[in-house]
């Protein structure tokens, strides 16, 4: 058995007389690709901004790499060690690939507070590093994001998110607004993530790819976890009728 | 049109020459670069008069207090903001301050840092409005025009003071060597804003605020203090443009820098600067208040009536704007 990475206890949250989620139990191993399921609305962003500190949970108990974790804001999640990425591309457009991935977190030569002054070269030179690392092509780094494509974007967003020590990364839809080929070459990142041995949770409505890039998928149904199954063991059909509840109805 | 060039540039990247020419046109004072050297052009054609260093230094002269008011601007307009008030500031601090030197035998530099100082406690007035409780910066810094203006006349009593003190009048109208004093500022000034904004955090994040506030803030950038700290430089920059120009006038009263604050945010917007936040240059914006100046200069050696100068200072001004709405609309098509 693998150690775990990450184990979600009895989570639950409701909003006014909803329960998004509901005595949620969920976990996730050291190195593995899990996937997220479910309907619209099963609460599978519930679950998700809960795990990365984005909203509190009403009860249950999140621990993370050994530790019990009391996450108040993404801030929190990101320092030990969770990266999100966000569907909406949380980059500043105008500003140029490596600062978008030193956002934040910027090399500085001498530290005076916000006069620091930043080390432009360095932060360059190791912009051109984790690109590398994570697979992602871009030709020049001092190319603000908005002359880029979508998928080349969404690409320095995943990389950003690999580049900080970060144990977990969790990305919601991170294909939804890509054509084929931006789709395809994202994939090929993600799975060289894996070669790298980042665990990864993905959300998705794309069973195509989930099946593609998992280990695991989960499926949530009405706030609660209708099962997880290894990917090996079970066929997309299985997955449809876990998302419908049609094996509940049977 | 030049996004249009630096995209087709992008795309048969790759070699490095291309690279190189995709950066340079990818500057954006280049516009006003260009406007400043086609003007320069023109008007020593049509001119005998322009193309004379005295005629140049003169038109320097006219630029320092519009370019160290828009140079603050820049940083306000860079989070995506605005600060209508820069001018009316400046108007503040030099009649209180010129008032003070004058009746009251204020030590001059003393006034000089407190004029710095009335211009950065307005600054953070303005700031913790418009950042800490939410009020939209056009609002807060409209009603700051009339405000601190009135102020200023009110606590003169609207006389005006002469003649400053010559340290004061040093810095308005002082030489060093061949080059005016208030040009040496003006270069000091933007030499400081273009370190702070080009190789600090600081200025990295009034970028990253104006280009995308909610990504700045998921990156773990706390905005509201940033935003604060737009305005304050803002007003220093205020406080200092009273202080040249009072030097420059020889006089100090409520109603000096009448409606330099449109010439700045003109001059801003001319650099390339885009009103929009996120992208712009403080190198633009001195070249746009040097364009600013240099086509008044131009008209004036033309005899050009001071009616059509408005007009045509006022279309130049439309087409910046204009320029500017049309490369974001083409990036949002894109």
């Amino acid at each position: 058995m693998t150690a775990s990475l990450l184990e979600a206890h009895g989570i639950g949250k409701h909003f006014g007389g909803v329960a998004a989620a509901d005595g949620v139990d969920f976990h996730i191993n050291q190195h593995e690709h899990v996937a997220l399921v479910g309907d619209n609305g099963a609460g599978k962003s519930t679950l998700v901004k809960i795990l990365t500190g984005a909203i509190l949970p009403d009860s249950g108990e999140i621990w993370f790499d050994g530790q019990r974790r009391h996450f108040t804001t993404p801030l929190d999640a990101r320092r030990v060690g969770i990266e999100t990425v966000y569907q909406n591309l949380a980059l500043a457009d105008h500003l140029d690939v490596a600062a978008n991935l030193f956002l934040g977190r910027e090399d500085c030569r001498i530290r005076l507070g916000p006069f620091s002054l930043l080390a432009h070269d360095r932060m360059r030179r190791k912009a051109g590093e984790l690109l590398a690392q994570t697979g992602v092509k871009i030709p020049d780094l001092r190319e603000p994001l908005q002359n880029l494509s979508g998928g080349q974007r969404q690409s320095i967003a995943i990389a950003r998110a690999v580049g900080w020590g970060s144990k977990l990364i969790i990305m919601d839809e991170p294909t939804a607004a890509l054509g084929v080929q931006e789709t395809a070459h994202v994939e090929q990142i993600i799975r060289n993530l894996k070669n790298q041995g980042m665990a990864v949770l993905i959300v998705s409505h794309n069973l195509r790819q989930v099946f593609d890039l998992c280990d695991t998928i989960w499926v949530m149904r009405r706030g609660r976890i209708a099962g997880h199954r290894e990917k090996r063991s079970v066929s997309a059909e299985n997955i449809v009728r876990l998302i419908t509840g049609a094996d509940a109805v049977a | 049109m030049e996004v249009e060039v630096a995209r087709s540039a992008g795309r048969v990247s790759g070699q490095r020459g291309s690279l190189r020419v995709n950066r340079i046109l990818r500057l954006d004072w280049l516009g006003a670069a260009f406007g400043v050297a086609l003007v320069f052009v023109l008007l020593s054609v049509l001119s005998p008069y322009f193309l004379t260093s005295d005629n140049i230094l003169t038109i320097l002269v006219q630029t320092a207090v519009v370019a160290i008011l828009a140079g603050g601007q820049t940083f306000v307009i860079l989070t995506a903001q605005i600060d209508l008030a820069t001018a009316a500031v400046a108007a503040l601090a030099g009649a209180v301050v010129g008032m003070l030197m004058v009746h009251a035998g204020l030590n001059p530099y003393v006034g000089i840092a407190l004029s710095l100082a009335i211009g950065g406690v307005v600054g953070l007035f303005n700031g913790v409005l418009v950042a800490l409780a939410r009020l939209p910066a056009f609002i807060v810094t409209l009603a700051g025009l009339s405000l601190w203006r009135g102020l200023g006349l009110q606590l003169t009593s609207g006389y005006d003071s002469s003649p400053m003190p010559d340290v004061i009048g040093f810095l308005g109208r002082g030489d060093v060597g061949p080059i005016p004093v208030p040009v040496l500022i003006m270069l000091g000034f933007y030499g400081a804003m273009a370190v702070i904004l080009r190789q600090t955090k600081l200025g990295r994040y009034f970028y990253a605020i104006g280009s995308n506030e909610d990504a700045a803030r998921l990156a773990g950038i706390r905005v509201r203090p940033y935003k604060v700290a737009a305005f304050l430089i803002s007003g220093l920059s205020s406080g200092l443009a009273g202080i040249v120009l009072i030097g420059r006038l020889d006089s100090s009263g409520g109603t000096i820098a009448q409606g330099l604050e449109l010439d700045a945010i003109a001059a801003v917007v001319l650099g390339g600067t885009s009103l929009f936040g996120g992208r712009g240059s403080i190198w633009g914006s001195l070249l746009g208040a040097v364009l600013m100046a240099t086509i008044r200069n131009g008209m004036d050696l033309l005899q050009i009536s001071p009616f059509l100068q408005l007009v045509t200072l006022g279309l130049v001004i439309l087409l910046a704007v204009g320029l500017d709405v049309l490369r974001v609309r083409r990036f949002v098509w894109v």
